[in-house]
């Protein structure tokens, strides 16, 4: 068992305890090798020697699986189409096989492009990688063709960036990988394989740097990901709901980014990223609350004003959750909280409105929630239309039906554009939906049921935990040290030291001086 | 990963469950039962506390590692010290509950005279049994950030130093008060939540000793808040006008104005809502550790569930401010006469123990 904080040869022993636990073997590179059969369909299968009438036998009725013969060399070739690259295919396997004569196939065969399998398992698991399968009588071989269609690497739609690079994570596992390697070219940098999923068998990538992550929480990531027992695994936001801590708060617990320099940033400091094939969404671990209020860009700005910037999100936070509610909780019980200089337009305003400040603003949030899901599922062209409506609706005719206030449209939109300003989205939606509970609350009990509410908040953060580290580092436990990283965006001189949460033997980041 | 508490947290913990809604009415009870420069007996009280606090640290050093009951166990038997701490815990659990209400009624009397405050309690007390249930590792992560939240407030006390006068602090010192012994109670109640320290052992790290100076600096930052905010509302306000108030610093709040706020005491009693609950979760927790002990056998949430419950509707009895500040005030005695003598106990029944194991063959 491998002790905390104990990095040496980590990759070795995550990939024996890996193997110690499936009954795996074990490939090249950290890989994991073989896989069962977990879905059950043909484990008997597992021993007996690959042979062409097996696997075709396993893949009956799959319209998509090609079989090429060549019958003077005596052998028959599988593999799908749209899996395999038809230049590697043509240039590996077919034009080999073309011309070889029967004498010299045998030689042929010893060539590193192919791999003798020696079950039955394999051979099926091959084509399903993409891999071609030669088959003769005495046994049968993978050519490592695979290819499958997937989009290249695009710039991220959801985390943009003005200064950084503009490449972003595709849905194909390994190119993301290759991403993240050209950026890290180091040996320590590990890729643990994983497979999620009895039906989908969804190569999940578990990547760290060797010496930095602490193992302890490697040990327990890939636990986790090992314990998933789900039938189909689509993406990486799935899996974050299947191994986080609390499935049941509303806060994302683990931090996920589509932007190769993020990852990279967070395996620097420790952290571990998961990929899974099929998203285009990486997962960082252990992540606290204050890494959902940085972005990319943070680094690459000059530090003053990446500073100043976080501290727009933070108020953009603190406007999102509780400014519609504050407005709730004024009008209703606590006019003597506002300026008298602004009493006059506020009581104006409010005259020509028959419904209570409650049903006001629920009524008003709502509109807007459904202008914001309306625009983000439709195309654009159409979405724009619906934001020309929207803004007409809003802005105008509800006011003048005397169906809102001016002041209520002005709170709603500004709560609304500082939801925009929290660069995760996942964090933006939980607390779009946090601030309806909290007008709910203000609406009953004002000011202390605002305070309520945020108490509950507090109670929920406070006991959060990710990987088993609080949520809520560098406020609780209070590490000043970790502020100029996580809050405030200190000099680069100054970041010298890894944070607190990454538990890391290897603290020292920087050995730059001032 | 068993995370411990460091002693920046227990410093922390401990400042927020001394912090109650008492601070408020602080510089009246040193005016009339004090006298003229009563601020004097907040620096009195605060030696004898501090005092106090190294009785309990001594206590648990004696106690050689041991938590409160294993310390009582070693020399009462175990039906006495079984009875002594379901007393202390129903008394802990009443304190608490009754501080949430007192917070309540004085909510209501500023902004919701109309309002239910049973149904306001309800709710506060799900909120107090969610917090108790995190335990007193996360109870501190939610410290911190209230802590963080709340410490720029007393700040906007600084804006009313030019409304200070010197000519307030007369030159005569200590008279026209009242019963001395009586205020000294008060003023002592208004730094309980120190005896939180004799319950926090089973969650320090093993053999770090330095995690009662923890204690020691929360309770001195309590002290330096008192003393400020008190002598700050002697030059503020005169004699007889402090004598009059009620609650003088909101009182003091209340002349504060911002551009975008009108009335800032509302907005600052408002945001002191969370201080107030993490007291009475402090004392509630005290309590569920103390029935936890007795019981071991039963879950400490339902502890947790049967106290606020039962102390819920026991506080029901007192209904109106008044009342229920006689009520507090009867359990501040209790509770300041246990944060004496409950060390003093343990020390000499601690050293009892001792000699007696020492002359055993």
């Amino acid at each position: 068992m491998c002790k905390k904080g104990d990095h040496a040869g980590l990759a070795r022993w995550v990939t024996a305890l890996f193997r110690r636990n499936r009954g795996e073997k074990t490939g090249e590179n950290g890989k994991l090798g073989g896989r069962p059969f977990e879905d059950g369909l043909d484990e008997a299968a597992d021993d007996r020697r690959p042979s062409f009438s097996l696997v075709c036998e396993q893949f009956r009725d799959c319209s998509d699986l090609v079989h090429r013969s060549y019958p003077h060399l005596g052998v028959d070739l599988l593999y799908f189409g749209h899996l395999v690259g038809p230049e590697e295919l043509d240039r590996d396997v077919v034009r080999v096989l073309e011309t070889a004569d029967p004498g010299e196939l045998k030689q042929l065969l010893k060539r590193s492009q192919f791999t003798r399998v020696d079950s039955f398992t394999e051979a099926v698991e091959g084509i399903l990688d993409g891999q071609a399968v030669l088959f003769r009588k005495d046994g049968a071989w993978l050519a490592p063709v695979s290819n499958p269609p997937g989009r290249s690497v695009e710039e991220s739609e959801v985390e943009g960036s003005i200064t950084g690079p503009h490449d972003g994570f595709s849905e194909t596992a390994q190119l993301n990988v290759a991403l993240i390697r050209r950026r890290l070219k180091s040996a320590r940098l590990k890729a643990v394989r994983l497979r999620v999923g009895e039906l989908s068998h969804t190569d999940v990538y578990v990547m760290y740097i060797e010496d930095i992550v602490n193992a302890v929480y490697v040990e327990e990531l890939i636990s986790r990901i090992r314990d998933v027992s789900i039938e189909v695994l689509d993406e990486a936001h799935e899996l974050v709901q299947l191994i986080e801590d609390r499935p049941n708060s509303i806060f994302p617990q683990f931090y996920t980014t589509e932007r190769p320099d993020i990852a990279v940033n967070k395996l620097s400091q420790g952290r571990i990223a998961v990929i899974v094939d099929g998203s285009p969404t990486v997962i960082t671990a252990p992540a606290s609350l204050m890494e959902f209020f940085n972005a990319a860009d943070d680094y690459y700005m000059r530090w003053i004003s990446a500073t100043g910037l976080r501290f727009l999100r933070f108020i953009a936070f603190l406007i999102t959750v509780s400014f519609t509610a504050f407005y709730v909780s004024i009008t209703t019980f606590h006019y003597e909280l506002i300026p008298r200089t602004l009493l006059v337009n506020l009581a104006e305003s409010r005259a020509r409105v028959p419904f209570p400040p409650l049903y006001e603003a629920l009524f008003m949030e709502f509109t807007i929630e459904m202008l914001r899901e309306a625009g983000a599922r439709l195309p654009s062209k159409i979405g724009q239309t619906i934001g020309i409506v929207g803004g007409i609706v809003i802005g105008q005719a509800a006011v003048q039906a005397g169906f809102t206030s001016n002041i209520l449209i002005i709170t709603v939109a500004s709560s609304a554009i500082a939801s925009f300003v929290i660069p995760s989205y996942m964090m933006s939606t939980s607390l779009r939906l946090l601030r309806f509970g909290l007008i709910v609350l203000a609406g009953v009990w004002g000011n202390l049921g605002l305070m309520l509410g945020f108490g509950f908040i507090i109670a929920d953060l406070s006991n959060l935990t990710v990987l088993k580290s609080s949520y809520m580092t560098p406020l609780a436990p209070f590490n000043i040290r970790d502020w100029k990283r996580l809050v405030i965006r200190g000099p680069y001189w100054s970041l010298k030291e890894r944070t607190s949460q990454s538990r890391t033997r290897n603290r020292i980041f920087s050995k730059m001086k001032r | 990963m068993n995370e411990k508490l460091n002693p920046l947290h227990i410093g922390i913990l401990i400042h927020m469950t001394q912090m109650g809604v008492s601070v408020f009415s602080l510089p009246r009870v040193c005016a009339t039962y004090i006298g003229t420069n009563g601020w004097v007996w907040v620096l009195v009280i605060g030696t004898v506390v501090t005092a106090n606090i190294a009785l309990m640290h001594a206590a648990v050093r004696l106690g050689g590692g041991r938590t409160l009951p294993e310390m009582l166990g070693l020399f009462l038997p175990k039906p006495v010290a079984g009875a002594l701490q379901l007393a202390l815990g129903g008394m802990y659990a009443l304190s608490a509950c009754l501080t949430s209400k007192q917070y309540v009624l004085m909510f209501e009397l500023q902004s919701f005279p109309a309002t239910n405050p049973y149904v306001f309690r309800a709710g506060i007390d799900v909120l107090i049994l969610c917090l108790v249930l995190i335990g007193i590792y996360n109870l501190g992560k939610a410290a911190t950030l209230v802590f963080l939240a709340t410490i720029p407030l007393p700040m906007f006390y600084l804006s009313l130093l030019h409304d200070v006068k010197l000519v307030r602090y007369t030159p005569f010192f200590l008279k026209d008060g009242g019963n001395w012994l009586e205020g000294s109670f008060e003023v002592f109640s208004a730094f309980l939540g120190f005896e939180l320290c004799l319950f926090l052992l089973p969650y320090v790290k093993r053999g770090d000793t330095r995690w009662f100076y923890g204690v020691y600096a929360g309770n001195t930052f309590s002290w330096c808040m008192y003393l400020a905010l008190t002598i700050l509302a002697f030059g503020f306000f005169s004699f007889g006008q402090l004598k009059d108030l009620l609650f003088p610093l909101l009182e003091m709040a209340g002349h504060l104005t911002l551009p975008i706020v009108e009335r800032v005491d509302t907005l600052l009693f408002t945001f002191f809502f969370l201080v107030s609950v993490l007291t009475a979760t402090a004392y509630f927790w005290m309590a569920t550790e103390l029935f936890g002990y007795v019981f071991p056998g039963v879950r400490k949430g339902w502890f947790a569930a049967f106290l606020i419950g039962s102390t819920y509707f026991v506080s029901s009895i007192p209904n109106e401010l008044g009342r229920v500040s006689a009520w507090l005030g009867i359990m501040a005695k209790l509770a300041a006469g246990t944060a004496i003598f409950l060390p003093l106990l343990l020390i000499a029944g601690l050293l009892a123990a001792r000699a007696w194991r020492a002359k055993a063959p």
